[in-house]
């Protein structure tokens, strides 16, 4: 599994949650729109922040010493 | 936008029919006082449980296990099955599963739809509360006029994501809905190689999977034949994805019952 694979899929599930989450939020196509770019675009990250502390924090601190 | 509820007395009334819609399917109609309605939910749902059960020989409650404080049999845990919360105790009290008598479940031949048409009526079970909890409504203020009855577009979610906004003229939030539940669980069964939708390898899975509604159990039969060729890379991705469909469209569900309550009771208060 590429990382480029990984970016692909965490893609099309945040695009998937923000629509759900946007349409049960709002009745105005227009307002659900502007949602879910903003709330896939905020998962999207949130989730690839989380994965890059969690590699630095397996290089630096949590490396295993011999 | 001002938001509308229902009044206090009507949602007390909406309570007492969804409570006892979930101990014995068709009890929430009772309260709307729609009888015939009550004795179409009580049969559907009984005899799906009860004729897929006698199917799999009984074996859903391998998947089960019961809660019983102080020795009392309270509750058995089985899921989805559980939203006819009668008919499950009853069959958990009084029947055994085949293969706790030695028999492999593998040779039950309609094992499978017996599986589906149990779990089809644990959940048809829930969204016939939401029915009968519409009905309550319209029977407690006779003047309010549902363009689409509300538990009727929570139904019609189940029936295809998206088709409950469809009917109350949300046809942009339909297509939304649709193409981001069902592409959701296409996209998934995908990247399981078609593997990741079966109750017996990912029996907790299987309850979100069956959540999407009549799509996926129309495809569970077909699907149950095929077995793991090699190595599947993407199964977790597949299950996980397909599992979220479903609570996905629990949502849009809930999202079509209130958009159609709304829509009642905004007309009902504009003047």
């Amino acid at each position: 599994m590429s990382l480029l694979t990984h970016f692909i899929l965490l893609g099309v599930f945040s695009l998937s949650l923000a629509t759900v989450v946007s349409a049960y939020r709002d009745d105005d196509m227009q307002r659900i729109r502007k949602g879910i770019l903003r709330r896939s675009a905020l998962f999207f990250i949130a989730v690839i922040t989380f994965a890059l502390v969690a590699y630095l924090l397996s290089q630096t601190f949590l490396r295993p010493t011999s | 936008m001002e938001r509308n509820y229902p009044s206090e007395a009507t949602r007390e009334r909406m309570l007492k029919a969804i409570g006892l819609g979930i101990l014995l399917p068709g009890g929430g109609h009772l309260v709307a006082g729609k009888t015939s309605w009550a004795i179409f939910w009580f049969l559907l749902c009984q005899g799906l449980l009860f004729g897929g059960m006698s199917l799999a020989g009984f074996t859903q409650l391998d998947y089960g296990r019961w809660i019983q404080p102080g020795g009392i049999p309270l509750i058995y845990t089985l899921l989805p099955e559980l939203g006819n919360f009668s008919g499950t105790w009853v069959a958990a009290l009084f029947f055994r599963s085949a293969e706790s008598g030695g028999f492999s479940p593998d040779l039950i031949p309609f094992r499978h739809l017996g599986h589906l048409m149990s779990a089809m009526s644990g959940i048809l079970a829930v969204f016939s509360c939401a029915h009968a909890a519409s009905l309550t409504t319209e029977k407690a203020q006779p003047t309010r006029k549902f363009k689409v009855n509300p538990g009727l577009a929570a139904l019609a979610t189940l029936a295809l994501p998206g088709l409950g906004h469809w009917l109350t003229g949300r046809k942009g939030k339909a297509v939304l809905f649709f193409v981001a539940i069902f592409g959701l669980f296409a996209i998934g069964l995908a990247l399981g190689d078609f593997i990741d939708f079966d109750r017996q390898r990912h029996p907790y899975y299987w309850i979100g999977q069956m959540l999407v509604g009549l799509p996926a159990w129309l495809l569970y039969l077909p699907l149950e034949p095929l077995q793991a060729d090699g190595h599947t890379a993407f199964l977790d991705v597949g299950v996980m994805f397909t599992t979220c469909a479903g609570l996905f469209n629990i949502i849009a569900s809930l999202d079509a019952y209130h958009r159609a309550e709304a829509d009642a009771l905004n007309e009902e208060s504009s003047p």
